[in-house]
């Protein structure tokens, strides 16, 4: 049975996980780690003289009197060195040596033989064969072998301080936000960090080795190729650019991407280094605010095309009395509408820096009759109020009061002229609902008209912002709720509002 | 005089044009559609046109592509109206044969300033 040597009381079992842990500690905490060795050889006598000899705080010693015991103890911990018999009955110590060479878990643990027959030089040749690093002659002197082990044990602590140092960069590579990867001067791919495979959709085994234009953007492959040729040719040191990466699923991922050149000792180029962040989003929002911008001055330009012609033709002698008050009506109405249109602009631009929002529950039905009073019925419509007068939600009073006043400003000039205003406790929470009895909303506008600037087909000369229901979407976001539309019964337009129930 | 065909989905817009238009002198037919348009275009035959490109249904650039299939274009100088349009929809509307381009808001004077050039450009191999 082998024999745990504790040497001092602080001695500890060793214990694979927590050597296993060691790997990750700091290098100050290593220099005070015990390290294990094994002590092999069929008679007890012999191991007890080499525990008298090598007996130090530094390490535990652990012993076993067979070959198979040696190879239970290397499976069962970690050691950094192994004192190996050669002459022993069963399993000798070349055998167990190459058993120990051939296992994942010990192939790089050092064997010193130990032996007392002649150093004979093809004997010895043999012991080197099966892996030993070094032979020690019996009868042994204490002196030489403690400064051999010592030699073994301090080396075991460099390379595992070094190793530790690798795991360590390794670990920073591996969990980099930003996608890091490694390629030949050939340009193939080396090695890739986990972002950058969230990011190109491709795991690291079906990247490696291939090509690295395989994944760029056809369009943007020449361009590429002219900056890795030129950064080559040592004109340039590294580069940045915006490019496109085709992801794993087909569709297109937009990229920051700076490449430096790696060299070696003697100025030759190692490889190259690639790091991306992914502006996929970035480049979404920038598209969406161009086309917002496109379309706030298409929007302004329409109510000012009526307003200037107004302003040009007031004065022209040949007016009739008719077209005079036409135009003077056209002039008020797209002047409102200019009007309208701005406030909804810095509306939406409060909107999207952000709202602070006090939530807390609100009985709806003092929200409806506070929206109708801010928003009449026009003549000719009316509305009727299906609201519980205990039913309440969880709302800011003052977005819920927009919410509403929007939905009703929409169904006064889109819908019929009997509007209904419903609120219902659902399963999930509670539903507001505004519905007209109109001609509802085409399937094909339905999909986008929470759009900001989407607008339905004209009615009558009732021209709205196009704004009044991306407001509507982003108040809904900002309370938590959700806002869709469903077609009337048996006709019209009906908006739901979901909102959260009081806790 | 002349008989122009003014098409925009913005009634208010329509009437100023009708009163611009009529201040000198020429006839105005009104369309709130591309659908209205075509199918005013089947009966009536107007001395030119101005057409608004962004509109709910077919829009202006469709407007242009329907004429050029019954080949009406050769016959009518289209002037294209527009709030807001990228090059490429200007390229566009030029390729399907719109022979000017007014910029909204536009000032009484270079709408009908357009216009005449595109009559008597139209009128002059006519003669």
């Amino acid at each position: 049975m082998a024999r745990h040597l504790a040497l001092t009381k602080a001695a500890h079992t060793p214990d694979p996980s927590r050597a296993r842990a060691a790997g990750s500690r700091r290098s100050d905490e290593e220099s005070n780690h015990r390290y294990n060795i094994l002590l092999v050889d069929d008679r007890p006598d012999n191991l007890s003289a080499l525990e008298a000899v090598l007996e130090s705080p530094d390490h535990t010693l652990v012993r076993a009197t067979t070959g198979e015991e040696a190879l239970k103890c290397l499976l069962k911990d970690d050691f950094a060195l192994i004192l190996l018999d050669v002459q022993m009955p069963g399993l000798d110590g070349f055998e167990t040596a190459r058993i120990i060479k051939q296992l994942e878990k010990t192939r790089y643990i050092p064997i010193i033989f130990l032996t007392g027959v002649s150093t004979e030089k093809r004997h010895m040749f043999q012991g080197y064969s099966a892996g030993a690093v070094d032979y020690v002659v019996k009868p042994f002197d204490p002196a030489v072998l403690r400064s051999k082990v010592g030699v073994f044990i301090d080396l075991e602590r460099k390379s595992s301080a070094l190793k530790e140092s690798e795991e360590r960069f390794r670990s920073a590579f591996d969990h980099a936000p930003i996608g890091v990867a490694l390629v030949t001067i050939e340009g193939r791919w080396l090695s890739v960090n986990r972002s950058f495979c969230d990011i190109t959709g491709y795991p690291e085994d079906r990247l490696k080795f291939r090509d690295v234009y395989d994944i760029v953007h056809p369009d943007d492959v020449s361009r590429d190729r002219d900056f890795a040729r030129r950064m080559l040719a040592g004109e340039l040191r590294s580069y940045h650019r915006e490019k496109r990466y085709l992801h794993a699923e087909g569709y297109e991922v937009y990229v920051l991407e700076s490449v430096s050149l790696v060299h070696d000792a003697h100025g030759l180029p190692l490889h190259s280094i690639f790091q991306i962040a992914d502006i996929t989003e970035r480049k979404r929002l920038e598209a969406f605010k161009t086309q917002f911008i496109d379309n706030a001055a298409h929007e302004l330009r329409s109510p000012l095309t009526t307003i200037a012609g107004v302003a040009a033709m007031l004065t022209n002698e040949q007016l009739g009395e008719e077209e005079f008050e036409r135009m003077l009506e056209a002039l008020t109405r797209q002047s409102e509408r200019a009007r309208e249109l701005i406030n909804n602009l810095l509306d939406l631009s409060i909107l999207e820096r952000g709202l602070t929002i006090s939530l807390q529950p609100l009985r709806l039905s003092s929200a409806a009759a506070g929206a109708l009073l801010v928003e009449p019925a026009p003549e000719g419509a009316t509305v009727t109020v299906r609201v519980p007068d205990h039913l309440c939600a969880l709302a800011d009073p003052l977005r819920l009061e927009q919410i509403l006043v929007n939905l009703l400003t929409n169904a006064y000039r889109y819908g019929g002229s009997s509007i209904t205003l419903t609120a219902t406790e659902e399963r999930d929470g509670i539903v507001l609902s505004v519905e007209d009895d109109g001609s509802g909303v085409p399937p094909s506008f339905a999909l986008r008209m929470f759009d900001p600037f989407a607008r339905g087909p004209a009615v009558g000369d009732k021209v709205g912002s196009g704004l009044g229901l991306a407001i509507v979407r982003q108040l809904v976001d900002a309370l938590g709720g959700t806002v869709w539309y469903e077609p009337g019964v048996p006709r019209g337009a009906c908006f739901k509002v979901g909102l959260r129930r009081p806790s | 005089m002349s008989l122009i065909l003014a098409v925009d989905d913005e009634a208010d817009i329509l009437l100023i044009i009708g009163v611009i238009l009529r201040s000198r002198g020429h006839e105005v037919l009104e369309a709130t559609s591309g659908e209205m348009a075509l199918e005013l275009l089947d009966r009536e035959t107007p001395d030119a046109m101005l057409l608004d490109i962004r509109m709910p249904g077919i829009d202006g650039l469709e407007v242009l592509e329907r004429l050029l299939e019954k080949r009406r274009l050769s016959s009518l100088p289209v002037i294209m109206l527009s709030a807001y349009s990228s090059p490429s929809t200007v390229e566009r509307a030029k390729e399907l044969g719109s022979k000017g381009f007014v910029t909204k808001p536009f000032a009484p004077d270079q709408l009908t300033a357009t216009l005449e050039e595109v009559l008597r450009a139209g009128a002059t191999p006519a003669a």
